[in-house]
């Protein structure tokens, strides 16, 4: 038996200001709207509770069967600059992954830049890093989108 | 950034008695709290060892680099009994969160004895002691474990 940890680290600068993309990242409505893992899947809040030590419950997965449970653990919140967490994936009450999250956030000369590091633990001894980061990949594409969208609007 | 370090031992204890060193409540305070020095004093330990409970520890170091007021707050993810446990713990000094921290213990039969292994992932928030303050810290826990296990 061995541990699988993955480490993934993306890093975007996206044209929208800081504290706004703060709120985007962590505000339980604005997660809904970018936080799926892809076009075709819905998140679903189920609770939250956004301070450190809070946790916040959602479901994911396709619009007639979000079975993806997904459990957030927030440690850190330090807005709008940097917030530490943990996830914890499972599927029918199977447990699948747990991951720990960073994002930190820094204004730069024409907006924001945001980096996401992720480390993906398996408790199914499948490398599930590849999977995990497809689902970031997705979600922070989204996020650019809408934030960038709200920007050219104001 | 995210960083992850790896101990190993081996123990002559099967799994199933050492996995206990980290379950039972008794246990675990034996060597995980019970630990104290003249520098090192607890102010509080509580264990809810359950998916999804909770474990807590505040200690006084008097001097050196790290003195201060620490606290550690463990959430347990998963749990496979004599075999596994998944946990996140964050540490703070003096009210500051300064790390948070994805680990596992694997516990695997070796001869009869038990090979653990424990794998630590984590993020460092400002200034912090890091991943060799961690690896320090539990090597001297690990080291009490297996003293407390192996002496029966």
């Amino acid at each position: 038996m061995s541990v699988k940890t993955g480490h993934i680290h993306i890093s975007r600068t996206i044209k929208v200001g800081q504290e706004r993309l703060w709120h985007l990242l962590t505000d339980p409505e604005m997660r809904t709207l970018w936080g799926a893992p892809s076009d075709e899947h819905v998140l679903d809040m189920v609770s939250h509770d956004l301070r450190e030590g809070g946790r916040d419950l959602h479901r994911c997965g396709p619009a007639d069967n979000p079975e993806f449970e997904v459990a957030t653990h927030w440690y850190h919140l330090a807005g709008p600059d940097m917030a530490c967490f943990t996830e914890t994936l499972e599927i029918g009450g199977a447990r699948l992954s747990v991951s720990l999250v960073g994002y930190g956030l820094e204004t730069v000369p024409g907006g924001t830049k945001l980096d996401v590091d992720i480390s993906v633990t398996s408790l199914t001894g499948d490398d599930l890093t590849p999977d995990h980061e497809e689902g970031w990949l997705s979600g922070l594409n989204r996020l650019v989108a809408m934030a960038e969208k709200e920007t050219a609007n104001a | 950034m995210h960083e992850t370090y790896t101990i190993t031992r081996e123990i002559r204890a099967c799994p199933a008695h050492v996995y206990a060193c980290w379950a039972d409540p008794e246990l675990k305070h034996s060597w995980f709290v019970a630990t104290d020095g003249p520098a090192w004093k607890t102010r509080e330990y509580s264990l809810d060892f359950r998916v999804g409970g909770r474990e807590t520890g505040s200690f006084d170091l008097a001097e050196g680099p790290g003195a201060g007021h620490h606290e550690n707050v463990t959430t347990y993810l998963a749990i496979q009994p004599d075999e596994r446990i998944d946990f996140s713990y964050t540490m703070a000094l003096n009210g500051r969160v300064h790390s948070a921290s994805l680990a596992t213990v694997l516990f695997e039969d070796l001869n009869g004895g038990t090979k653990l292994t424990y794998t630590e992932t984590l993020s460092t928030i400002g200034e912090s002691d890091g991943v060799a303050g961690r690896q320090h810290g539990w090597n001297a826990l690990l080291d009490h474990m297996q003293r407390v296990v192996e002496k029966g």
